[in-house]
C-alpha cells in the first residue's frame, strides 16, 4: 500500500484497522523512490488523487496490480496504462482469496454482508455463484 | 528519460532559494531534520510523492515543474515571494502559495473542460507607467470612468465588487497577512489574474481594496504581481490604484445625484442667461446661506450608499470642491472621535457587510470540478481533494459528490 494511500485514511476506525494490519505484516507500505516513478505520480496528480497517482504509478512501474473499485477517470487511466488485466477489485480480491485457500466462501460472504452495510452492493448473493460452487 | 535523483535535488535546491527559505524552515514544515532536507538536496536521499507534493506547493511550483525535461525558474512567483519577504510576512507567503495553488487547479480544471481562458473578459488599458502623482491621479480617475462606463455601471454604486471580479474571470482569494499588506494581485500564464485582499481588514477597506488591486489587473498585469503595502502608498502605480479606487466607487456623477438628494451640493450664487431668439434675460438665482454646507450627517450617508469609509467619503468631496479645507478637517476630527459611527447608529444605517468572497471563488472551482467529475475527466479522490482546497471537509466532498448524483455507490459493475 503506498504512503499516499494510508495518508488518506483519516477514519480513526479504519485508521487502527488498517494500522493493524500493516503491524501485522498483512499489508506494506511502500513508498515512491524512483525518479521515474515520481514523474508517473506527477502527471497522474492531474486529474487522480495522490493515492491514485501513487498505486498507478507504483504498478506502471514495477508491474504490479492495482486493486481498486474506482470507476471513471482512474478506471480509465489504469486499463490505459496497465491493461484490464492488472486491475482488481474488492470483489476480485475476496475471489482471488478463495481460490488461493486464504478464505473459505462463508468468510467471503460473512465480509460481502459487512460491506453490503456500508453501502458497497455486490449485484450477487454468495461468492458460491462466482467459484462455480466450489 | 526521467531526471536522476542528483537532479532532482538540485531542482530542489534551486526552488528553495528562489524562495528564500532555509533548509530548516523546510524541514519543519515537511516534519523532518534539516540534514534529511540536506541530503535530499546532494540527491542522496529519495523523495516520495508526498513529499514532493508538500514541496512544490511550499515553493508555490507545480509538482511537474520537478520532473519536467527542463526546468527554469518561476520568475513571477519568486519576485512576489521576495517581495512578501520584504514585507516580514508569512501571511504573504502564505496567500501567495494558496493562491497559487488554486489558480493552477483552477487552469487544469479549465484546461481539461476545454474552456479558453480567452474568455475572461477583462480589459486592458495600454497606459504606461505615470511620470508624476498628478499623471497617476489623472490616469486612475479616467480609467476608473472607462471602466463603469463598460461595465454599465452608469452613476450607481458598485453593489460586490466580488463578484463583479470573478464574473469577469479574475480569481479572488481573502487571507490572513500583515496588517500593512491590503491586497496584491498576481498575474501568471499558469496561475490566471488572481487578486487577494486582507482578511484582517474590515469590509469597507476591503472594498477599497479589491477596486485598488482590480487597477493593477487593468494597468499593471504586466508587472504580473504587485503587493499593495501601506508603505508604499507614494509609489505611482500605488497613487494610481487608489485614485482609481476612489472613482470607481465614488463616480462623481452618483455622488453628487445623492448629495443633491440630500438638498445640498449646489452652488451659493446661480447666474444664467436666457436667449430666446429676440433677446436675453439675465436669471440670477442664490441658495439661501449656510442651506448648502455638506455636514457630517450628510457625509455618513454618502458614504454608506456608496459603501465606502466617511474618510475616503470626506477626501473625494474636498478633490470635488464640495467641501472646503476647513470643513474637511473639522469632519475628518470629528470621525475620528467616533461621531461618524454614533451617527449612523442613530441613523439606523446597517453596517457594511463583510462580502462571502471565498464562496464566489470557490462556488466556480467546484462547480468546475463537478463538471470534471461528470465527464471523469477526474476522479472522485482528486475531487475531494480538490474540495479540501477551498476549504471543504472530506464529508462535505463526498455529500457533495452524491447530491450532484455522482455517486457509484455500487461496486460489482464489472467484471473481475
Amino acid at each position: 500500500m503506498p504512503e499516499e494511500v494510508v495518508a488518506e485514511v483519516l477514519n480513526p476506525e479504519q485508521e487502527e484497522e488498517l494500522s493493524e494490519a500493516l503491524g501485522a505484516g498483512i499489508l506494506i507500505q511502500e513508498s515512491i523512490t524512483e525518479t521515474a516513478e515520481l514523474e508517473l505520480f506527477a502527471g497522474f496528480t492531474s486529474s487522480l488523487g495522490k493515492g491514485e497517482s501513487a498505486c498507478l504509478a507504483m504498478a506502471q512501474q514495477r508491474g504490479w496490480l492495482v486493486a481498486s473499485d474506482e470507476g471513471g477517470a482512474f478506471r480509465r487511466e489504469a486499463e490505459a496504462r496497465l491493461g484490464i488485466g492488472r486491475i482488481i477489485n474488492t470483489p476480485g480480491l475476496f475471489l482471488m482469496a478463495i481460490r488461493a485457500g486464504i478464505l473459505s466462501v462463508e468468510q467471503a460472504d460473512e465480509a460481502k454482508e459487512i460491506l453490503e452495510r456500508q453501502r458497497f452492493r455486490m449485484r450477487f448473493r454468495s461468492f458460491r455463484e462466482l467459484t462455480g460452487g466450489s | 528519460m526521467a531526471i536522476d535523483q542528483q537532479e532532482l535535488g538540485r531542482r530542489l535546491r534551486e526552488a528553495r532559494d528562489a524562495c528564500g527559505l532555509t533548509q530548516e524552515e523546510v524541514a519543519e514544515d515537511l516534519g523532518v531534520s534539516r540534514a534529511t532536507v540536506a541530503q535530499i538536496e546532494l540527491g542522496n536521499r529519495s523523495v516520495s510523492g508526498l513529499e514532493l507534493s508538500k514541496l512544490a506547493y511550499l515553493y508555490a511550483r507545480d509538482i511537474q515543474d520537478f520532473v519536467a525535461p527542463n526546468f527554469g525558474e518561476d520568475d513571477v512567483v519568486h519576485a512576489l515571494f521576495r517581495s512578501g519577504a520584504e514585507a516580514g510576512g508569512d501571511g504573504v507567503k502564505l496567500a501567495l502559495r494558496d493562491c497559487i495553488a488554486l489558480g493552477r487547479e483552477l487552469s487544469k480544471l479549465e484546461d481539461l473542460l476545454k474552456i479558453s481562458r480567452s474568455a475572461s473578459t477583462v480589459a486592458s488599458y495600454p497606459f504606461p507607467l505615470p511620470k508624476s502623482k498628478w499623471e497617476a491621479i489623472q490616469n486612475g480617475a479616467q480609467v476608473a470612468i472607462e471602466e463603469r462606463r463598460r461595465l454599465g455601471l452608469g452613476s450607481a454604486p458598485v453593489g460586490d465588487p466580488v463578484g463583479l471580479l470573478e464574473g469577469q474571470g479574475v480569481r479572488t482569494g481573502i487571507v490572513l497577512m500583515l496588517s500593512e499588506v491590503s491586497g496584491l494581485m498576481i498575474s501568471h500564464p499558469k496561475v490566471g489574474l488572481f487578486i487577494v485582499v486582507n482578511s484582517d481588514h474590515g469590509p469597507v477597506r476591503q472594498r477599497f481594496s479589491w477596486c485598488h488591486e482590480y487597477c493593477h489587473v487593468l494597468l499593471d498585469r504586466g508587472s504580473r504581481g504587485l503587493v499593495s503595502r501601506v508603505s508604499e502608498r507614494d509609489d505611482l502605480r500605488e497613487v494610481r490604484g487608489n485614485s482609481f479606487a476612489a472613482n470607481f466607487l465614488m463616480p462623481e456623477d452618483g455622488l453628487r445625484q445623492f448629495i443633491g438628494s440630500l438638498g445640498k451640493g449646489a452652488t451659493s450664487r446661480i447666474h444664467a442667461e436666457v436667449f430666446d431668439e429676440s433677446g436675453v434675460v439675465p436669471v440670477d438665482s442664490r441658495t439661501e446661506p449656510g442651506t448648502q454646507e455638506i455636514q457630517l450627517y450628510d457625509v455618513v450617508q454618502v458614504a454608506h450608499f456608496l459603501g465606502v469609509s466617511v474618510l475616503s467619503g470626506l477626501y473625494r468631496l474636498l478633490n470635488l470642491k464640495l467641501i472646503t479645507e476647513p470643513e474637511f478637517s473639522r469632519m475628518k476630527e470629528l470621525d475620528q472621535e467616533g461621531t461618524s459611527l454614533r451617527l449612523a447608529k442613530l441613523l439606523a444605517l446597517p453596517p457594511v457587510e463583510r462580502v462571502d468572497h471565498a464562496a464566489e471563488f470557490s462556488r466556480r472551482f467546484l462547480g468546475l470540478a463537478l463538471e470534471a467529475l461528470r465527464r471523469e475527466l477526474i476522479s472522485r479522490s482528486k475531487f475531494v481533494e480538490l474540495a479540501q482546497q477551498v476549504g471543504a471537509s472530506q464529508e462535505d466532498a463526498v455529500e457533495l459528490i452524491a447530491s450532484a448524483g455522482l455517486d457509484a455507490a455500487e461496486l460489482c459493475r464489472r467484471k473481475w
